[in-house]
């Protein structure tokens, strides 16, 4: 039975995203359904691992207002995808970006910084607020690629504790060329197309992207009547400590970030229905999410399927949390997540079920979002369904 | 480094501070193994405020947590990336060890700590509260049993990072994020090796 909101719980009143498919919620809701994917051959001046790359074209009418195309510097870009995507979560939720009850949490991973330094690392934060119209400072988070998680980690907190009624947070990044060298040097790139626990896996493809979810506390939405989305029910985090790129291959930090999360929202893992994975397509990454998850929920008897949507949005750093999140509210809404582009043949001993080839239903109304980052930085959110039908 | 504190919510049981006028005396790297001199730089501040509380957080080190607090994060590695970049070179190794998050995670890996963690990439000053109620909420929730809350700034050509070792409060222990404030305000140290 689907969620009614309690006084004291976090709501998501209002979320927005942009991507390589689009930047409206159902659209790319529905391409992802259909298995399309935004990667494009992006050309490099210099040899890389692949030339295919997940960018966001110049198709919005925001966009077109100010522009960003593919030439743009990265800062502008990053601004333009900033920009775009908060005035759109704002508007989403009702709110004036003006709000001044209203918090910033932003996060991103590099940004553009490797390829044009920023005199603070906030800089660009500061800029995407003040072009919306925002009053305050933002708060600004580099967790690598579980940065969008993590901003809704911060923004979450900030309600719990009382420091606002209402937070916007999520994560902006875009595709550079010193990004897509280092990828490629790294050896965390694929060859190919990222194929998310396939057999065949051999690495990411990068992307961009931004998403930002409007958090608000119940209290509040219910005295302005604003929609709900879905509820956080939990946050939680680990770090592997174990090297800067290799997580820790016994999946024991990540299913601490699992558990905290669950935790912290008062669950237990046979209430998961649904797993939006990390799921980068390198082999490391994708044996250490297999175990974590096999150790989770290997032994329960309605096991969570699990979706991924990096292969068809490629993976958008220090984004991919927040776009993530906003996925998986979209498959709880809708009780059936996406097919994982580029899985044929699943790799040998994953231990839940995975959407290959079409759509999948599936039963509940509570699911999670991993991500696990540069550093070590292992995030999860747990998110509920709620009664109701606002994201139609 | 000093030692005590009190604490209602959150208190501080001891602190560290390390200042370089260039951090890299402080870098450990390895052949395969390189992280952001600010990296190195706010792990020697983990390392005096461990020195002043005889490492009490260590022995639960999977209950540890770490925020670290920074507006110029790891400007230094980032730099040199985009300079090699025009040229259609990256070191895949500085282009690991350049991530802002390694603020915080590096202090992770060298002393095993996997609590919850998280860099804010933001002036200290503007941050730090923020970083407070986040270390508060997961010493509230039992996420972490300790936080370790650090900054890592560059004031007058030096480069300072310092770092407060938290725990949850007790009954009639005072709030620390004043302790905590005071020490990102603090004076610039001497700096070793000037």
């Amino acid at each position: 039975m689907a969620t009614v909101p309690g006084p004291a719980d976090i709501c998501v009143t209002g979320m927005a995203w942009t991507t390589p498919l689009g930047d409206t919620l159902d659209g790319v809701w529905q391409r992802l359904l259909a298995g399309d994917h935004g990667l494009r051959d992006t050309p490099s001046p210099y040899p890389l691992r692949t030339t295919l790359a997940a960018t966001v074209p110049r198709q919005s009418p925001a966009t077109r207002q100010s522009p960003a195309t593919q030439q743009s510097p990265a800062t502008q870009r990053q601004l333009d995808l900033g920009v775009q995507t908060l005035s759109a979560a704002f508007d989403c939720a009702g709110l004036d970006p003006g709000e001044p009850s209203a918090r910033l949490v932003c996060g991103t991973s590099y940004g553009p910084f490797l390829d044009e330094p920023a005199g603070s690392c906030d800089d660009w934060a500061v800029e995407t607020a003040r072009r919306v119209g925002h009053p305050h400072r933002p708060v600004c988070v580099s967790t690598a690629c579980s940065a969008g998680s993590d901003a809704i980690l911060v923004g979450a907190e900030l309600i719990r504790c009382g420091s606002t009624e209402v937070c916007v947070a999520g994560g902006v990044d875009v595709v550079t060329q010193a990004k897509r060298l280092g990828h490629s040097a790294l050896g965390t790139m694929s060859e190919d197309r990222l194929r998310a626990f396939d057999a065949r896996h051999d690495g990411m493809v990068p992307g961009e992207g931004a998403a930002f979810l409007v958090l608000e506390s119940a209290r509040s939405a219910r005295e302005r009547g604003a929609p709900v989305y879905a509820i956080l029910r939990g946050t939680g985090s680990s770090n592997d400590a174990t090297g800067l790129t290799n997580p820790d291959p016994s999946g024991d930090s990540v299913t601490l970030a699992v558990r905290r999360c669950l935790a912290s929202g008062g669950s237990t893992v046979d209430r998961v229905a649904v797993v939006s994975a990390h799921a980068t397509g390198t082999p490391v990454n994708d044996a250490v999410e297999s175990a974590s998850l096999a150790r989770l929920f290997g032994a329960g008897a309605a096991a969570p399927v699990v979706f991924a949507t990096k292969g068809a949005l490629g993976h958008s750093l220090g984004a991919t949390g927040a776009i993530e999140a906003v996925a998986l509210i979209l498959a709880l809404r809708d009780g059936r997540i996406p097919p994982v582009y580029g899985l044929d043949t699943p790799m040998p001993g994953f231990p839940l079920p995975l959407a290959a080839g079409a759509p999948r239903h599936f039963s509940g109304d509570a699911g999670i979002s991993l991500t696990i980052g540069f550093g070590g930085f292992n995030t999860c959110l747990l998110f509920e369904r709620i009664d109701g039908d606002p994201g139609r | 480094m000093t030692r005590g504190g009190n604490g209602n919510g959150l208190t501080v049981i001891a602190d560290g501070t390390v200042a370089a006028a260039d951090p890299r005396r402080y870098s450990r790297n390895a052949p395969s193994f390189y992280a952001d001199p600010a990296g190195w730089l706010v792990a020697a501040a983990v390392q005096e405020a461990f020195d002043g509380c005889a490492g009490e957080p260590l022995s639960v080190p999977d209950e540890v947590g770490v925020v670290a607090v920074s507006a110029a994060c790891t400007a230094h590695t980032m730099g040199a990336i985009a300079t090699s970049a025009r040229d259609g070179l990256v070191s895949p190794l500085r282009f690991a060890g350049a991530s802002p998050g390694i603020l915080a995670g590096l202090a992770c890996i060298r002393w095993k700590l996997r609590g919850p963690t998280l860099t804010l990439a933001m002036d200290p000053v503007a941050g730090l509260d923020v970083a407070a109620t986040v270390a508060g909420g997961w010493l509230r929730d039992g996420q972490a049993r300790y936080v370790l809350v650090a900054a890592y700034t560059v004031e007058d050509d030096q480069h300072v990072a310092r770092c407060a070792v938290t725990r949850s409060g007790r009954t009639g222990e005072p709030d620390g994020r004043p302790r905590i404030r005071a020490l990102v305000a603090g004076p610039v140290p001497v700096a070793a090796g000037r």
